[in-house]
């Protein structure tokens, strides 16, 4: 059980830490943490034959929209920092990874972060992009330190975007070669950034790096192909790549979510490691979340939370009922209910 | 259901099913006739026709009927004539096809004169004495200006001939006028002399003073009874008798002499007379020729017809072989497909009835399908999926059914594991595993699908999964069962879309194991105890298991899963498989304890399915889904739609043979198409080649050899061949012409009424002389008459003609010689036989010959050639360009008496012919 002043210490500690910065002690924190969750996790995990649900705690909103917040805030900071050329600090951001880790919290705040409106601001893109890439990492059974890594490389994924001009990323127009060149120079400078936090951060930096990298040797900046692209890169990237396209942008209009996972699957299907695209469509599911849906009833649905073994039949909530009335909320659960199905998917919740 | 009749409905619904084996058919021989049609170009021909009128016989009075032969000729003796050579080789020049000097045997003007010939015809309208010329050419100006002109021709001719027959009567006429005139002076001088020197001046009175005297006499005798004056009375009497008597002597003569010259004047009065006649006729124009209707500018090809014949004959007979192939198509799908007969081999219940996959392919516009009708995976893969892609199609029903009994049938357990099975491959099992699956599935059902069919792996490319780890690795223990399973999301990752997984419900609720690496123990694994415990772990994870078993003849798996299953189904396919090969099957199951639960009856034709009494039987369970989506219509009869698009695909399996109805249907069809095809080609072929080219190189060669023959002087004594050659040489051979005596005083006549044939002046013109080409050379000798035509059809090839000649050599039997040629010298045979380059050939002094005739004409000669051939003799020709005529010979022999062997023969066959020295 997860109390509510649990999170308040967390927050209170973060914030001293962040006042006196002491990388050294840091780092101890985050070996004993990493040592000690370790352990405690892989009991957890081991028998994976029942696998039951994970028992779906109880999570308050408020839980949530306070990590929620606290990400957003982090981000928001580090945009600042980096613009004004200050170093990163990457020890609050991690406390707020282990917070959500340790308390299973990637995935109701991803289904959260969903839900909210699709904004083409950075740091709400970065925070979709760390929750994405949380949620397919317990999906990929990270241990606690593989989760607190993707989730800090996912952190510092764009930090590069923050240098580049506000003009450039603001532009409908089609990009000159030259603004092309400084866009997809922002993996360097991200790379640049991260290793002035030392030699302990390399791989940050090197994930960083390659998060634009694809399997089929598309990406940039090093054009890496396979097995040369870290796996947490690949996971970022699809991650990066799906938030990007569920949202608008200056150039163009946010795509449908179940198109965007129909593409990443199909089309993008070579452009990451088929383990990774697979437990992406597992995490993600077929019809995403908050996708609105159309039932065989007539019931116009949204779709609240994702069943993974049966990834057509999530657990939906109704928006409008069958002759158009608007019924109370009603939560269903398609997969204890088989003769309800989608019959129709029909857009983002937005034009609702 | 089925009675075993099919009444008139069924073949024309078999026919309407199969359209499109009528439709391809009849396009087919359209085709055909069409690619015929512009092959042979088919140029338009334009008929003209000439009518004229002519007599049938021209009359000239009994005399001349008695005198003469029938002056005119027959209709059909003019149609004859009208073909004729001389009269067509006259319209050729009138037409300027060859120049007007060229000569009767120039070979242009007869190759002219036989293309000419072909396009013309002539036929007597019935009934009349109108003759119809008919020419018919690609020029229609053409064909009118040849009719007209050939009418022309003949009717000059005609003219000619007219004028040419009464000039020789009126020649006759006057000649025996001459005789008659002569004969008359004769007699009547005779009689005036006779008169003269007898004073005969009236025998009347003549006559009357003797009888007078007589009675003086007489009454004196009666009166004077004086002896001696008696004597003398009586001696007087005597005299005057004896007067009497003379006088009645000359006058008998007087009487003859008078008569003679009475008719004679009668004679020369008549003969007077009907030259005046002869003289008017000459005058007046002839009755024989009237044009009636001269030949108009045709402007409606007459052919043009026939091409539309052709190409409707065509498409009928194309129409009639598609509707008879359709009729066999269908009564052997159909008769196979009866489920009755399945009752009759074994007892255990059908279970389902499956359509053929044509029924369910010819869905339009299916979701999902859109577009992709064109990538033949999507299009087997929409089959294999039917009941996902077109869950309303009649399949898809059927496979529900299906599912509904086994579910009924299975109540009690918990966990439901099926195996299907067929008696051998291509029965399409692995289809019906993979719809039974998708429709439990649709149902909620959590439903896993289990490829044990280990060494025909069909699912990875059915549902277009990765391969990766599957049963063999989870019976070698290489890969956890969890890890093997595959879901609708790594479908996704493959070519079923998002799209496609939307358009059915309950695909995630289906699980897939494949088959996994192959394995060349696989067989074993499935016998392993380790199969046993991973059927019992997914038994606890999921409600029904399906199991795709390999075909119950060729290995024992089906056995070992029927016995860990719950529900054994075997799946038979008539067109497949034999129903020898099902009941072997079936007994072999029984035989080790299992109980097959129901049998599947699959690709039978969606006829029989719609008419399946067995959905009656069925405890009806309408599908849970169907009545949540409140669609109340009835499941769509895709047999009944229009075909919009075929797939043949309905077994994925790789393997799957051809079915074997249908196999034996083509292999009997190919090859009738291809003989057909084939025959067309051969008849068409030679319609095109034999009549132009086969007869134009015999003339050519015909030709050559007159002109190699040299100079050659002939003389005719009795040209008289068969009655039909004199008949067909109607303007050549000369008419019997009356009598012509240089000596009139030689011959005494009575009313002339008979005519002998003699040569004519003209015909001595032709005179061969003997001796003139004694040589020829010779090529070799055979024993018998067909190598030795043999011989002669080489050397023909070869542009030397030939002749056999048979000669008796008494002890060394009969042997035929053939030679070449006829040279007046040595040395021009020594030239020729330089030329002709022929091993052992050699010049012979040939002195002998049968000669037969001399002909003027190209084409008369030709036709006694060939009559003569027809007799089985070998006849030649030696050419004279001193009178341009031909002499036409039989056989070369050193010896007279050879010669006259084959006169002999010649004259036996009705060949008027003499031994001459050649």
């Amino acid at each position: 059980m997860v109390r509510f002043s649990d999170i308040i210490k967390t927050k209170g500690k973060q914030d001293d830490r962040k006042k006196q910065p002491e990388p050294v002690r840091e780092e101890e924190w985050f070996r004993f943490s990493d040592s000690h969750l370790f352990k405690s996790r892989n009991s957890d995990i081991e028998p994976p034959d029942t696998e039951p649900e994970k028992p779906k705690r109880k999570v308050s909103d408020f839980e949530i929209t306070g990590y929620y917040k606290s990400l957003l805030k982090r981000a928001q900071e580090t945009g600042r920092a980096v613009k004004d050329n200050k170093p990163v600090v990457p020890s609050a951001v991690l406390a707020d990874l282990h917070g959500i880790v340790e308390r299973d919290l990637a995935e109701p705040l991803y289904e959260y972060a969903m839900k909210q409106k699709p904004d083409d601001d950075l740091c709400v893109h970065t925070v979709n992009v760390v929750l994405t890439s949380l949620t397919i990492g317990s999906g990929l059974k990270y241990d606690i330190k593989m989760m607190l890594r993707l989730g800090l490389a996912a952190f510092y994924e764009n930090i590069g975007t923050y240098k580049i001009p506000e003009r450039i990323l603001a532009s409908s127009e089609t990009l000159s070669d030259h603004e092309m060149k400084v866009i997809k120079e922002h993996s360097e400078t991200a790379f640049d950034s991260l290793l002035s936090l030392g030699e302990r951060y390399r791989w940050l930096a090197e994930t960083a790096r390659s998060i634009h990298e694809r399997s089929d040797g598309s990406g940039y900046p090093d054009g890496i192909k396979g097995d040369e692209i870290p796996e947490l890169a690949s996971v970022i990237g699809i991650s990066d790549m799906y938030c990007a396209m569920i949202s608008d942008r200056p150039y163009r209009k946010r795509i449908k979510r179940t198109d965007a996972v129909n593409y990443i699957t199909g089309e993008g299907k070579d452009k990451f490691p088929s383990k990774i695209v697979k437990t992406f469509i597992k995490e993600i599911s077929l019809i995403p979340v908050n996708t609105v849906v159309k039932l065989n009833t007539g019931v116009i649905a949204r779709v609240i939370s994702v069943n993974r073994k049966h990834p057509l039949n999530p657990t939906v909530e109704t928006v409008y009922g069958s002759s158009g009335s608007k019924p109370g909320k009603e939560q269903i659960d398609l997969a204890n209910n088989p003769l309800l199905y989608i019959a129709e998917v029909i857009d983002d919740p937005e034009d609702l | 259901m089925t009675e075993g009749s099919l009444n008139l409905k069924k073949y024309l619904q078999m026919i309407e099913k199969r359209k499109k084996i009528v439709i391809f058919t009849t396009a087919v021989f359209l085709f055909l006739s069409a690619v015929c049609v512009l092959w042979k170009g088919w140029p338009a021909l334009y008929s003209a026709v000439c009518s004229i009128r002519v007599e049938k016989e021209i009359s000239y009075g009994s005399f001349f009927d008695r005198a003469l032969p029938k002056f005119g000729d027959s209709i059909e003796t003019r149609e004859l004539i009208i073909t004729g050579y001389d009269l067509i080789a006259e319209t050729a020049k009138k037409l300027s096809l060859v120049p007007p000097s060229a000569d009767k045997d120039n070979p242009e003007l007869a190759l002219t004169v036989f293309e000419l010939r072909k396009k013309i015809s002539v036929k007597r309208k019935k009934d009349t004495d109108i003759l119809n010329i008919t020419v018919t050419d690609t020029d229609p100006g053409f064909a009118q200006k040849a009719a007209n002109m050939l009418a022309e021709a003949y009717s000059s001719y005609c003219e000619r001939q007219h004028e040419k027959q009464l000039d020789e009567v009126i020649k006759y006429i006057e000649d025996e006028l001459k005789t008659a005139g002569k004969k008359f002076t004769d007699s009547e001088d005779e009689f005036n002399q006779f008169s003269q020197a007898n004073k005969l001046l009236s025998m009347e009175q003549q006559s009357g003073n003797l009888l007078l005297r007589e009675k003086e006499v007489e009454d004196k005798i009666r009166d004077d009874s004086d002896k001696g004056r008696l004597q003398k009375l009586k001696e007087d009497l005597n005299e005057v008798h004896e007067q009497i008597n003379s006088l009645m002597k000359k006058k008998f003569r007087y009487d003859s002499l008078k008569r003679t010259a009475e008719s004679d004047r009668n004679m020369v009065s008549f003969l007077e007379k009907k030259k005046q006649e002869a003289m008017i006729r000459k005058a007046e124009k002839p009755e024989g020729v009237e044009v009636v209707e001269a030949a108009a500018l045709p402007s409606v090809p007459i052919n043009r017809s026939h091409v539309l014949v052709i190409l409707i004959t065509g498409v009928i007979s194309g129409f009639i072989l598609g509707i008879f192939i359709a009729l066999i198509a269908g009564i052997n799908g159909r008769s196979v497909n009866i489920p009755e007969e399945i009752g009759k081999i074994t007892d255990i219940k059908i279970l389902g009835i499956i359509p053929e996959a044509d029924s369910y392919g010819t869905v339009p516009g299916i979701t999902g399908l859109k577009g992709k009708i064109n990538d033949p995976d999507a299009a087997a893969r929409f089959i294999s999926m039917v009941s996902h892609y077109a869950p309303k199609s009649l399949a898809a029903e059927k496979f529900r059914q299906l599912k509904s009994s086994i579910q009924l049938t299975e109540k009690d357990t918990q966990a439901k594991t099926i195996a299907v099975t067929s008696s051998s491959r291509g029965e399409g099992k692995s289809m019906v595993s993979v719809n039974l699956a998708l429709n439990f599935a649709q149902a909620g059902i959590r439903t896993l699908l289990v490829g044990s069919d280990l060494r025909n792996p069909v699912f990875a490319k059915i549902f277009d999964l990765e391969d990766g780890p599957g049963l063999t690795d989870i019976l070698l223990g290489s890969c956890p069962w969890k890890d093997a399973v595959k879901t609708v999301t790594d479908m996704v990752m493959g070519k079923i879309r998002m799209e496609d997984v939307m358009i059915s419900p309950g695909l995630d609720s289906l699980d897939i194991i494949l088959s996994g690496t192959l394995q060349t123990n696989s067989a074993d694994l499935i016998h392993s105890s380790k199969f046993r415990d991973f059927i019992d772990d997914v038994k606890k994870e999921y409600e029904v298991i399906i199991f795709d078993s390999s075909p119950v003849l060729i290995t024992a798996d089906a056995a070992i899963l029927g016995r860990y299953s719950d529900t054994l189904l075997l799946v038979y396919n008539a067109e497949a498989a034999s129903k020898d090969m099902l009941k072997r099957a079936i007994s072999q199951l029984e035989h080790v304890g299992i109980n097959i639960k129901g049998l599947i009856l699959n690709k039978v034709s969606p006829d029989v399915v719609s008419e399946d009494s067995l959905s009656d039987s069925l405890p009806e369970k309408p599908d849970e889904s169907e009545r949540m989506n409140g669609q109340k219509e009835k499941p769509i009869d895709f047999a009944a739609e229009p075909a919009s698009f075929t797939l043949d695909i309905t077994d994925p399996e790789p393997a799957a043979p051809v079915p074997e109805v249908k196999k034996n249907i083509f292999k009997i069809l190919i090859p009738v198409i291809l003989i057909l095809l084939i025959v067309f080609l051969i008849i068409w072929k030679k319609e095109m080649l034999f009549p132009s080219k086969g007869v134009l190189s015999e003339q050519v060669t015909e030709n050559k050899t007159i002109e190699k023959s040299g100079p050659v002087k002939t003389e005719i004594k009795e040209v008289k061949l068969k009655e039909e050659i004199t008949e067909a040489e109607n303007t050549e051979v000369p008419q019997p012409k009356p009598v012509v005596e240089e000596t009139p005083d030689n011959i005494k006549k009575e009313p002339v009424n008979t005519v002998e044939a003699v040569e004519t002046t003209e015909a001595e013109k032709f005179e061969y002389q003997e001796g003139r080409y004694p040589y020829s050379i010779y090529l070799g000798s055979f024993k018998t008459i067909q190598r030795a035509q043999k011989a002669v059809d080489i050397y023909s090839r070869k542009g030397l003609f030939s002749y056999p000649v048979k000669v008796d050599l008494k002890e060394k039997g009969i042997w035929y010689r053939i030679y070449s040629g006829s040279y007046p010298d040595k040395e021009t045979a020594d030239n020729h036989l330089a030329e002709i380059k022929v091993k052992d050939a050699e010049i012979k002094n040939t002195v002998y010959a049968c000669y037969i005739g001399s002909f003027r004409s190209n084409a008369k000669l030709r036709e006694n050639m060939e009559l003569l051939k027809e007799k089985n003799f070998f006849p030649y020709v030696a050419a004279d360009d001193s009178n341009n005529s031909y002499a036409l010979f039989a056989g070369a022999f050193l010896t007279e008496n050879g010669a006259a062997e084959l006169s002999e023969e010649l004259e036996n066959a009705g060949v008027l012919n003499r031994v001459v020295k050649r």
